[in-house]
């Protein structure tokens, strides 16, 4: 065999081995996709863990609404002498301005519509005097103060109660604060109010009692009004033959609902 | 090339979940923003109701309820049924009506709710008391001092023979200066108002009466010892009755006359509120004419704890159309009431003192000792003006548009 044959040979075992080498991997090729594989999901199941319990702080922040609204609304559905708190509110912190009842406090408070050695609630938190008067009405209220707890199940997994919370998914304090608010109008000169409660105030607060976010409590608030009226409540008075209040719908005369 | 297509696929997986983390946040943060903000709107429909009823003006307000929320409201009123508010076009058989529509708005942290209420109130009558204070229809004439907070009015011949300290105005009519024979003027917080017309005086339909007549509460006062109420002809009586105190719940009392005793400390005693008492001569159909008075031979106080005058009303029908010397009606030594009073065509005689708190309209009213009222209209009485009182009839949560700008919204 000639020297340039031998070598035409070596050159074609070199193209074979190189394009064996092409069709496989090498260890080291594999231990880093290994590696990176190995990081992508650690990377992905971190993300996945992280995700859920940020869904589920959303979750409890919308139950926290639902909740607030709700408790929101029951109140406004009272009669309004049935407006009030039905027993008396009690400071359970002085230290932890996430717990509603910090706000709690005992008058009388300077510069507030709090004048007496009454409990008061402060509803701004950047203002003390804000604080108003708590309505207390031990026999016509049908507010309760709370804390009262509210659950939300788990799924599938039963025995959730407001006095069991151990298979509870999530757990809530709602507190409700009723106080007697006294219109700026009333300050004015030459304005007289009849009454030094002009509406009442309304304030909800939603806790998250079990792990996680949110760590602040949800807020709600309203006035309601004492807007029955009876004989001077046009809607509600009537004459020797029924109702003398009705409606206009286009042209057509029809019972006024409300 | 596996390994990064399963990366590719991990990363878009982790992508997705963390914006619908992201989104299911802020999701939920303007959901609990949006109900905020719906409490933070009625609250301020409240606000807005409440000072429309207080001051009766129309101005639009804005206020905080806490928590980053606040309310900014508008006040229109509807003068025709096309208007648009919340509801439908409120009317009535036999009273016009008022109607105004309420626009509020509550926003937290940039979310914003808003909400529309149609309110409506019975059109206020004029006032029975043009004055808010005392007004002596016919003629005012005071021997003592007379002092207080109130405007005094007279269609008449004022006297003052002492001292005038009283802090309001003193209305008369232009062509009678008040006789003041000790040249004690009106002057400093008194201040002299010559009216160029006679101040009117609106009439209470003798209808009032004949209604009082008809259903009434005078069966709740239980008359003490030695009175005798006689139902037959809605007069009191008394025999040997001193210092007698009567109490009045609330309701609608309708008497041809009543006699209270004597003693200095008689006493009508309203417990509860309101009370209206009418002393009728001759409006309806039971009392007969010269009836129609409320005596006391010596002192008698009208006490009302409410700190509201107006929760206690006396009418007294008179002697119409007398101008002149209408029969004494209202008659005792000294007195007190924390009430209004309205007996145009009667006469009021007040032998000591005499301390008022409320409005009152009297025929003529002749006091001979030292006078002191405090003036407490209810709404609409003398120069405070009228004012309706609105209730809420229709109520709506605004949609908004759908594109910006656009108008397929309500409200």
């Amino acid at each position: 065999m000639s020297v340039a044959a031998h070598t035409r040979k070596l050159q074609a075992r070199r193209r074979v081995w190189r394009v064996q080498r092409q069709n496989g991997f090498t260890a080291i090729e594999v231990l880093v996709a290994m590696l990176v594989l190995v990081v992508g999901l650690l990377g992905y199941f971190d993300t996945l863990t992280a995700s859920g319990s940020s869904i589920t702080a959303a979750e409890r922040a919308a139950e926290m609404t639902q909740i607030g609204d709700q408790t929101l609304q029951s109140i406004e559905a009272l009669p309004y002498a049935s407006v009030a708190d039905s027993s008396t509110p009690t400071q359970t912190t002085t230290t932890d301005e996430t717990n509603p009842t910090y706000y709690l406090v005992t008058g009388p408070v300077a510069g507030s519509s709090c004048t007496t050695a009454a409990i008061c609630y402060q509803w701004d938190p950047t203002n003390t005097s804000s604080a108003e008067p708590v309505a207390l009405d031990t026999t016509n209220g049908k507010v309760a103060p709370g804390p009262t707890v509210a659950v939300v199940p788990s799924p599938n997994a039963a025995g959730c109660t407001t006095t069991a919370t151990a298979n509870c998914q999530a757990t809530f304090a709602v507190y409700a604060f009723v106080t007697d608010a006294t219109d700026p109008v009333c300050a004015q000169t030459g304005v007289t109010c009849a009454s030094s409660t002009s509406y009442k105030r309304i304030t909800v607060a939603v806790k998250n009692t079990g792990p996680g976010a949110p760590f602040s409590p949800l807020y709600f608030s309203t006035f309601v009004g004492n807007n029955v009226g009876g004989s001077n409540n046009p809607l509600t008075a009537t004459g020797p033959t029924g109702p003398t209040t009705n409606c206009l719908d286009g042209a057509t005369t029809v019972p006024c609902t409300h | 090339m596996f390994a990064l297509l399963i990366l590719m696929a991990l990363t878009i997986g982790m992508v997705g979940i963390g914006a619908a983390v992201v989104g299911a946040a802020h999701q939920s943060a303007r959901e609990s923003a949006a109900d905020s903000a719906s409490g933070a709107a009625a609250a301020g429909a409240e606000a807005a109701l409440f000072r429309l009823n207080t001051t009766g003006a129309t101005t639009s307000g804005t206020g905080s309820v806490g928590s980053n929320a606040s309310y900014a409201y508008a006040v229109s009123m509807l003068t025709s049924p096309s208007d648009p508010c919340a509801g439908l076009w409120v009317q009535n058989s036999g009273q016009s009506l008022e109607q105004a529509c309420i626009t509020s708005t509550g926003t937290v942290n940039g979310v914003s709710e808003r909400i529309e209420e149609r309110v409506v109130a019975y059109t206020p009558a004029a006032s029975l008391f043009p004055v808010n204070g005392l007004m002596a229809v016919n003629g005012f004439t005071a021997a003592g001092d007379v002092g207080g907070t109130f405007d005094l009015g007279s269609n008449g011949q004022m006297t003052f023979t002492n001292q005038i300290t009283m802090t309001g105005q003193l209305e008369y009519p232009s062509a009678i200066p008040p006789n003041t024979p000790q040249q004690n003027e009106c002057s400093g917080n008194c201040v002299p108002v010559a009216e160029s017309t006679p101040i009117s005086v609106p009439t209470l339909a003798a209808s009032a009466y004949a209604s009082a007549e008809t259903s009434n509460n005078d069966a709740a006062v239980s008359w003490p010892a030695g009175f005798t109420y006689d139902p037959s002809t809605q007069t009191v009586t008394q025999s040997g009755v001193n210092n007698a105190t009567v109490a009045f719940p609330a309701g609608t009392y309708y008497y041809c006359g009543v006699d209270l005793g004597g003693g200095t400390t008689s006493m009508i005693q309203t417990t509860s509120w309101p009370v209206k008492i009418y002393i009728d001569s001759t409006a309806g159909g039971r009392c007969t004419s010269g009836t129609g008075s409320l005596t006391a031979s010596n002192g008698l106080s009208i006490t009302n704890s409410s700190g509201v005058a107006d929760n206690v009303q006396l009418y007294f029908y008179g002697d119409p159309p007398c101008t002149t010397s209408c029969a004494s009606t209202f008659a005792v030594n000294s007195q007190s009431y924390d009430a209004d009073v309205y007996a145009p065509y009667s006469s009021m005689t007040v032998a000591g003192g005499g301390t008022f708190t409320g409005v009152a309209v009297i025929g003529d009213l002749t006091a001979n000792g030292a006078l002191t009222v405090t003036a407490q209209g209810p709404s609409g009485s003398g120069a405070t003006g009228s004012t309706a009182t609105y209730y809420p009839a229709a109520h709506t949560d605004c949609i908004p548009p759908t594109t910006a700008g656009g108008t397929s919204g309500t409200c």
